[in-house]
């Protein structure tokens, strides 16, 4: 694995939660399988154990609900949905990240021509 | 169950060693959210590999609680003690005999000096106070015993005079004592200073750890 470097934990605070409202778009999902599924792509998270904290947070400020449904195999499961809350909050988040990812391409660039 | 994987379970109780300081309902609710995971991650027969290699996308417990205490808003635990150490049980003693000592020293004096004595052999033994710190614990008794003269001695010196009148009645007047407040303010004073002084003691940073 790869040794995180203190830029990527700065890049990803602030980011990695709309990633999760973004997961949550379509459908509700399934704790395990929203974890597992943001786990994939290892520049946005250190580990799954460390995304937990992080829907915690969601939840408290209302972005995303939790329901438990019961589960053809073992316990019941909690579901994570996306408020109005929060998908106001992912429509803001893209229209901003688009700004800025543009512009830190644009500098990136100019500073480093390939 | 899965948890009963001694991995797993190991992970989780660092997970719950770490998290200690955390507020009560955030920690139940990531321990909650890791068994679940571990559960749905784990077949009930899994073996040692794969609860390994679920353990390793999980992640590290210090990350797992570091993540935790950033998003709950709590500062990260002090690296080591708390700057203002307890007192350990030894000195504790140390310090209790020389106060007890300064307060008995006037009433029973024996007991007073014997009590100074193990006080001071504790305090040096101890090796928490050194210096100037030490000779300030080894003399503590010294304002204690002040602190129960001056209030010993108002009351000591209070004069009470009755005397009986024409008609037999009793009249008693009482000097001293109550009637000298200045004596009882300065008591007062050297009692808060007194006291303040031993706190400083019990509170004073350990300087360099005792040699052994």
């Amino acid at each position: 694995m790869e040794p995180d470097g203190p830029d990527l934990a700065q890049l990803r605070r602030g980011v990695v939660q709309h990633c999760v409202l973004a997961l949550l778009e379509d459908e509700p999902r399934y704790s395990y399988d929203l974890v597992t599924a943001l786990g994939e792509h290892t520049p946005l998270v250190t580990s799954e154990g460390t995304i937990y904290p992080l829907l915690s947070r969601l939840r408290r400020q209302g972005l995303v609900t939790t329901s438990m449904r019961d589960s053809e195999v073992g316990p019941p499961r909690r579901y994570y949905a996306l408020t109005d809350a929060g998908r106001q909050h992912l429509a803001a988040f893209r229209g901003t990240w688009v700004a800025f990812r543009d512009a830190t391409d644009t500098v990136l660039a100019t500073e480093e021509p390939t | 169950m899965m948890t009963t994987q001694p991995l797993a379970s190991a992970w989780l109780a660092r997970v719950e060693d770490l998290s200690a300081d955390l507020p009560a309902g955030v920690r139940a609710e990531l321990l909650a959210d890791l068994r679940e995971h571990l559960a749905a991650a784990l077949p009930p027969d899994a073996d040692r590999a794969q609860v390994a290699a679920a353990l390793d996308r999980l992640g590290d417990p210090g990350d797992v609680v570091g993540a935790a205490r950033a998003d709950a808003g709590v500062p990260p635990p002090p690296p080591s003690r708390p700057a203002v150490p307890g007192l350990a049980t030894a000195e504790a003693l140390g310090l209790a005999a020389l106060v007890l000592a300064g307060l008995v020293l006037l009433v029973v004096w024996p007991l007073g000096l014997l009590l100074w004595a193990v006080g001071v052999a504790v305090v040096a033994s101890v090796g928490r106070w050194r210096g100037a710190e030490a000779c300030g614990a080894a003399l503590l008794p010294v304002p204690w015993a002040l602190v129960v003269a001056s209030f010993l001695v108002p009351v000591g010196t209070s004069v009470t005079t009755c005397t009986a009148d024409s008609a037999g009645v009793e009249q008693c007047m009482t000097e001293g004592g109550g009637a000298q407040p200045v004596l009882l303010v300065g008591a007062v004073v050297l009692l808060v200073a007194t006291v303040l002084a031993t706190r400083w003691l019990a509170r004073a940073p350990r300087g360099r750890p005792a040699r052994r």
